[in-house]
């Protein structure tokens, strides 16, 4: 029998749709966990070659969030491969800082390096009118009604727009272990 | 899991609706310390506060350069990885 074309098989095609269009949130993830080039690459290579393995068993849901997962436990094994610099570890180093008496203060509070690519993304994505409020309030420091002032529209709305704008961002960020990293992980 | 067990005051639901405007400090007084008084007892509604304050701190974190030839040399070797199995 002869093949005409070589037809793209199911593992292919899923990895194509889930895996290749994030590869910049997948090397932004990496080297904020490895703060160097040559490291990060590596990760994002390994994480490839494991999300090819998995991809049979992922149900399509949060792509992203899987993929952060995956690049999780390839980090987790590349740092303890390396070893003893722990300290140097930003995943580590995030960790223990995570303590909820800084609560009070968000300065205080340092970016986990396994979200802040992912939730950039998201942001990127989301229309303009939730931009714009996340915009004011999270990037720009403004009160819910300075905010309102801002663009001329009810306190109500600066509200609804951006805890909606919030959620999107939230929903992006999956059920599964990197939602619960900002716990410290399990 | 989204028990009231601990929440005299304000159930889980009740809680995730302030929860934002709480993380802003935009409720008045008495619902914050609702809102606090839940999450001293509740592991699912601090985790679901805590990813709020890191899409907080991450929108203000500087972001880190892509090399446009670094995401190239990632994007071909990935694409060479969805092939391997073609060949195969
Ligand atoms: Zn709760």
């Amino acid at each position: 029998m002869v093949m005409l074309m070589p037809n793209k098989t199911e593992t292919q095609e899923a990895f194509e749709t889930h895996v290749l269009p994030h590869m910049e949130i997948l090397y932004r993830t990496a080297w904020s966990l490895t703060r160097s080039d040559s490291d990060a690459q590596d990760l994002v290579q390994d994480t490839l070659l494991r999300a090819y393995r998995a991809i049979d068993r992922f149900d399509g849901r949060y792509p992203k969030a899987w993929l952060l997962t995956i690049m999780r436990n390839a980090n987790i094994n590349r740092v303890r491969k390396k070893k003893p610099d722990l300290i140097d570890n930003p995943e580590i180093a995030f960790e223990r800082s995570t303590d909820f008496a800084d609560m009070e203060d968000p300065e205080a509070l340092v970016v986990d390096p396994m979200l802040s690519a992912a939730v950039e993304d998201s942001f990127s994505t989301l229309p303009d009118k939730y931009r714009e409020v996340i915009e004011l309030v999270d990037l720009n420091g403004l009160s819910y009604k300075e905010a309102a002032d801002a663009i001329q529209v009810p306190v109500g709305t600066i509200m609804s727009r951006l805890h909606r704008g919030r959620n999107k961002i939230r929903e992006q960020l999956g059920e599964g272990d990197v939602a619960a990293i900002g716990q410290g992980g399990h | 899991m989204f028990g009231k067990i601990f929440s005299r005051n304000y159930s889980c639901s009740d809680t995730l609706e302030h929860l934002q405007s709480y993380l802003d400090g935009e409720t008045d007084s008495k619902t914050a310390r609702k809102v606090a008084a839940h999450l001293a007892d509740c592991p699912n509604c601090t985790d679901e506060l805590s990813l709020y304050q890191q899409i907080k701190v991450s929108l203000r974190a500087p972001k880190v350069e892509v090399d446009p030839q670094v995401l190239q040399a990632l994007n071909d070797f990935g694409r060479r990885v969805a092939q391997s199995d073609a060949q195969s």
